[in-house]
């Protein structure tokens, strides 16, 4: 089961986070950048993969944004890290070749995308055409 | 700032954000610090705070506030004013203000939030729409928002949905759901069909929705779904056979995540069963077979393959075919898949020891590697891989690792691995102390009581070998008393070497007791997280008095101190401590030496003070009285004790005893009443036309039961003025045409008596109105008095106030002349 979902850049600045489990905001903001520090310390070499805590942490990094995905132990890590991908790429159809200011002013897209993908912690949807689908339906209705 | 310039551009059909949107976004991208971050988002939740709540705001920059609500929120400042807007917003407007006030809604809320009650409407209202958008927006919020209560009212709905005709309702309605099940199992477990047909859905999302569903379902008991083996290994079988579209393949993987849920729920099914199993190994066999090897994904499919064959219940050539696959993982330089390499190794040697052996070397490099996380996960294995052989190496790389790590978890993780290991594989109990010692040492506050008392059980009760035991225990005292040295010792370890020395440290013939009492001594000044330490510390002194045979006069002073503790333990401890020392050679008789293990003889009748209890009796003192003949109990025992229930009515209330004033002249005739049309309701209920109510009145007064405002009770002729304003009819400012006074009547307790009274009242009302037209609400006769005299009162109960009247006679005089009216 997936915990949440964070990007995060390389100053450790939150672009996006999805939870899929209540926790206050304040911890929220203290997790985030605790795991962040992890994540930035690692070098290329070493896994992608961290325990934390008593979950797991698996991130990529993408130029200068880090995705951040946490997982209970029950996971298939690298599997994560291939969503994660995937979610790389949806964005890039998307927003035709994503960056980081793209999903700062589109945040509302983003989360619909991840909407679509992850529900009640689980994956859902890996098929780019299903994900953006209604999304593509929504911009044409705002026309 | 061209970057900005081109999104923007890009944004085509979505809102152009406005000029404050565009600076908010610069100047975050721009924030260096965090604290300067931190500034900027409280400036903006403040702004937010005064445009959200305007008068003219349009949807579009609603649409916009929320958005930036949602920057806010996610950058620390809760904003839970702004909550109710976006619970606003998801009620009216177009689609895309649905689905942002939706979005906001869900990100802002949890489950059990109070503000989701207002959510229920409108998740109900969209469920019903007609726009497919809008019931699959509604179905999204449902998983995120929705807590065990909200379940009734949206359960038939959401069933509904999910022989929706667009897959993609279906496919929400299914993890819908699946939310449901999470948050109550009961729920849905009648729903058990429709669950089985959307698995067989033609749309393979609303499957794998399914899928997912299943897992759950099966996660909390499998035996109810073994049928459905073979159909979850026909599926896999068709999606490696690539029978699904393409546009279900990643990267030329046919649905690389359906397969490895799939192989879960596989894995769940077949667990321990080996039926089962043989359904299963074909098409893992197949999966192993069909998955690539080079990519990731494949990797990864083949993981989910390891772990599942571990699982199910083992077969000998599928085992071996994931072993090959295995070393894949293990010898390769990629460290990803050394990470999942050593995970599926820890899992296979549970099944087979055997293919530990095969990649030791690896392992072994792995456990000095510079990555921490692959350390770890070595280190799991290691832990997996113990035999009796290999006990020690283990746990010292164990120990060495818990020695430098600080993480908590890590740490907690760690003692309880050691300590499973030294109580499963100790070679011998030399080892085992001084092991655990160690990890009393570096973890004493993570290890669990039990494992404290096992230790000193085994010092204590030894082998049945003489001279291991003395060996043993000279070890463990020689230990302790060098540990004594050290300080910040975690209380658990000192309770431990304080009862060792105590009774064990006679075997060390060379060492002096003066100095280990005196070191033992030392420890009392140091105060202790567990209070309970320092009565460990004071017994030890105790024993280690009694064998040194004499009292030293530092240890008398520090004991002193404690005889004063707030803790009576303690205080008792010591009080013994100092009265035994005042008589030396009893004290050793009292503690003898090595008696750890025998059984305490104690004389109940305490035979032994029988002299000096004649002797007291003979000088007067009193018999003891067992308890049960104390006065103060018998008593006790004496006094009624049933508390039944009373079934006698209770008598009226004595009235306030006081002068009663003359009545006021405009009494004499009892006011005009007209009986109320009867209802149980309270006095204030739906108004009436005055007409129907007194057809009504007259023709049920006689059997109803009437009601009256008590306010207007008034018992044994206190003139009460009350002016009632409210009646059937509300609020009542002006006289109406009609007299429509409702008079109050005490509720009595006999009913039948009723009809009399009403009768009265009614008789009253012919005689007296006549075409009056005041009513008793109305303002007009302010100074009305409202008597009890007059036909408010039944007559019981004006007799039960009555009897307490001096002027009873008078009373029932006047009764009397009110029935004669009729």
């Amino acid at each position: 089961m997936l915990k949440f979902v964070l990007l995060v850049n390389k100053q450790g600045q939150t672009r996006l986070s999805q939870y899929y489990e209540y926790v206050p905001v304040e911890e929220r903001v203290t997790t985030e950048a605790d795991i962040v520090r992890k994540c930035l310390s690692r070098n290329e070499e070493s896994c992608s993969f961290m325990e934390y805590k008593n979950f797991k942490v698996v991130f990529r990094r993408y130029a200068s944004l880090y995705f951040i995905v946490g997982v209970d132990n029950s996971e298939n890590e690298l599997s994560i890290l291939e969503f994660i991908h995937n979610i790389v790429e949806t964005f890039d159809r998307y927003f035709e070749s994503v960056c980081e200011l793209d999903i700062m002013f589109n945040i509302d897209r983003a989360h619909m995308m991840l909407d679509e993908m992850i529900v009640n912690g689980n994956i859902v949807e890996t098929n780019k055409s299903r994900v953006l689908a209604p999304i593509a339906v929504l911009d044409k209705s705002n026309r | 700032m061209e970057q900005t310039a081109r999104v923007l551009s890009q944004l085509g059909s979505k809102d152009q954000p406005s000029k404050e949107f565009q600076s908010l976004v610069r100047q975050i991208g721009e924030a260096k610090t965090k604290h300067e971050e931190d500034r900027i988002i409280k400036k903006e939740a403040a702004l937010l705070k005064d445009k959200v709540g305007g008068r003219d705001v349009t949807k579009r920059q609603m649409r916009e506030y929320l958005i930036r609500l949602i920057y806010c929120e996610m950058l620390g400042v809760e904003c839970s004013w702004g909550y109710i807007h976006a619970v606003k917003f998801t009620q009216t407007g177009s689609t895309l203000d649905k689905r942002i006030g939706y979005l906001a809604a869900s990100l802002f809320l949890h489950e059990g939030h109070e503000l989701n009650v207002l959510l229920v409407a409108t998740l109900q209202k969209d469920l019903k729409s007609s726009n497919m958008l809008e019931v699959s927006m509604a179905l999204v919020s449902i998983c995120k928002l929705v807590g065990a209560d909200m379940i009734p009212p949206l359960l038939p709905l959401v069933q509904d949905k999910l022989l929706h005709p667009k897959q993609l309702v279906r496919k929400k309605a299914v993890m819908a759901m699946h939310r449901f099940l999470l948050l109550s199992p009961d729920s849905i477990s009648h729903l058990e069909d429709d669950f089985r047909r959307s698995l067989s859905d033609q749309d393979p999302g609303v499957m794998e929705a399914a899928l997912i569903l299943f897992h759950d379902l099966i996660k909390n008991g499998p035996i109810k779904y073994k049928d459905l083996t073979e159909s979850f290994a026909m599926i896999l079988t068709q999606v490696i056979d690539r029978k699904l579209p393409e546009e279900f393949n990643y990267h030329g993987v046919p649905a690389p995540w359906m397969q490895m849920r799939l192989l879960r729920i596989l894995a769940l099914l077949g667990a321990d069963d080996l039926r089962t199993s043989e359904k299963i190994y074909p098409v893992v066999e197949r999966v192993i077979g069909s998955a690539e090897c080079n990519s990731d994904i494949g990797q990864a499919i083949s993981y989910e393959c390891i772990k599942t064959v571990a699982t199910i219940y083992p077969n000998n050539s599928v085992v071996s075919t994931t072993a090959k696959c295995l070393s894949r993982f293990v010898t390769s330089t990629n460290n990803d898949w050394r990470y999942l390499g050593i995970n599926g190794l820890a899992s296979l040697v549970q099944v087979n020891p055997k293919y530990a052996q095969e990649h030791q070397m690896v392992v072994i490099d792995c456990l000095d590697d510079p990555d921490d996380t692959l350390r770890r996960k070595t280190l799991d294995l290691l832990y997996k891989m113990t035999n009796p052989l290999n006990v020690v190496v283990i746990t010292e790389k164990l120990i060495g690792y818990l020695r430098q790590t600080r993480d908590e978890y890590i740490r907690a993780d760690l003692v309880s691995k050691v300590t499973q290991l030294a109580e499963r594989f100790a070679p011998d109990n030399i080892w085992f102390i001084q092991t655990m010692n160690a990890i009393f040492e570096l973890g004493g506050n993570l290890v669990r009581r039990e494992v404290a008392h096992n230790l000193m059980r085994l010092i204590a009760e030894g082998t049945d070998d003489e001279r291991t035991d003395v060996e043993l225990r000279q070890d463990a005292v020689s230990n302790y008393i060098e540990l004594l040295d050290k300080p910040n010792l975690p209380d658990i370890l000192i309770k431990i070497i304080c009862w060792v020395v105590g009774e064990y440290s006679y075997v060390l013939e060379d060492t002096d007791t003066e100095e280990i009492l005196e070191k033992i001594t030392r420890l009392l000044m140091r105060t202790f997280e567990d209070k309970t330490t320092t009565n460990w510390v004071v017994s030890s002194v105790t024993k280690l008095v009694a064998r040194l045979g004499s009292m030293p006069d530092n240890v008398q002073s520090q004991v002193a101190v404690y005889l004063a503790s707030t803790d009576t333990d303690v205080q008792q401890r010591c009080n013994e401590l100092l009265e035994l020392s005042q008589n030396l050679s009893m004290m050793q008789t009292v503690l003898p030496l090595d008696s750890a293990c025998e059984d305490l003889e104690v004389d109940s009748s305490l035979s032994f003070l029988d002299d000096f209890v004649t002797q007291s009796l003979a000088q007067g003192a009193s018999r003891y009285k067992p308890p049960h003949l104390r006065p103060a109990v018998l008593q006790r025992n004496q006094a009624p004790q049933a508390k039944e229930i009373r079934f006698e009515e209770y008598p009226m209330p004595a009235p306030p005893s006081f002068h009663r004033p003359a009545p006021l002249p405009s009494s004499p005739s009892p006011s005009p009443r007209v009986p109320r049309r009867p209802s149980e309701d309270s006095p204030l209920s739906s108004p009436t036309s005055a007409r129907s109510q007194i057809a009504h009145s007259v023709t049920t007064a006689p059997s109803g039961s009437l009601q009256y405002a008590p306010s207007e009770l008034s018992t044994s002729g206190i003139a009460v003025k009350t002016q009632r304003v409210w009646g059937n009819k509300g609020y009542v400012k002006e006289v109406p045409s009609v007299p429509v006074a409702t008079p109050p009547i005490a509720t009595t307790t006999t009913s039948p008596q009723q009809p009399v009274t009403v009768a009265t009242r009614e008789g009253e009302e012919g005689e007296e109105e006549g075409g009056s037209e005041r009513s008793e609400r109305s303002g007009e006769s302010p100074s009305k008095p409202i008597t009890a005299a007059g036909p408010l009162v039944s007559f019981p109960s004006m007799l039960a106030n009555c009897m307490q009247c001096e002027n009873y006679e008078v009373e029932r005089q006047r009764h009397n002349r009110q029935i004669n009216y009729t």
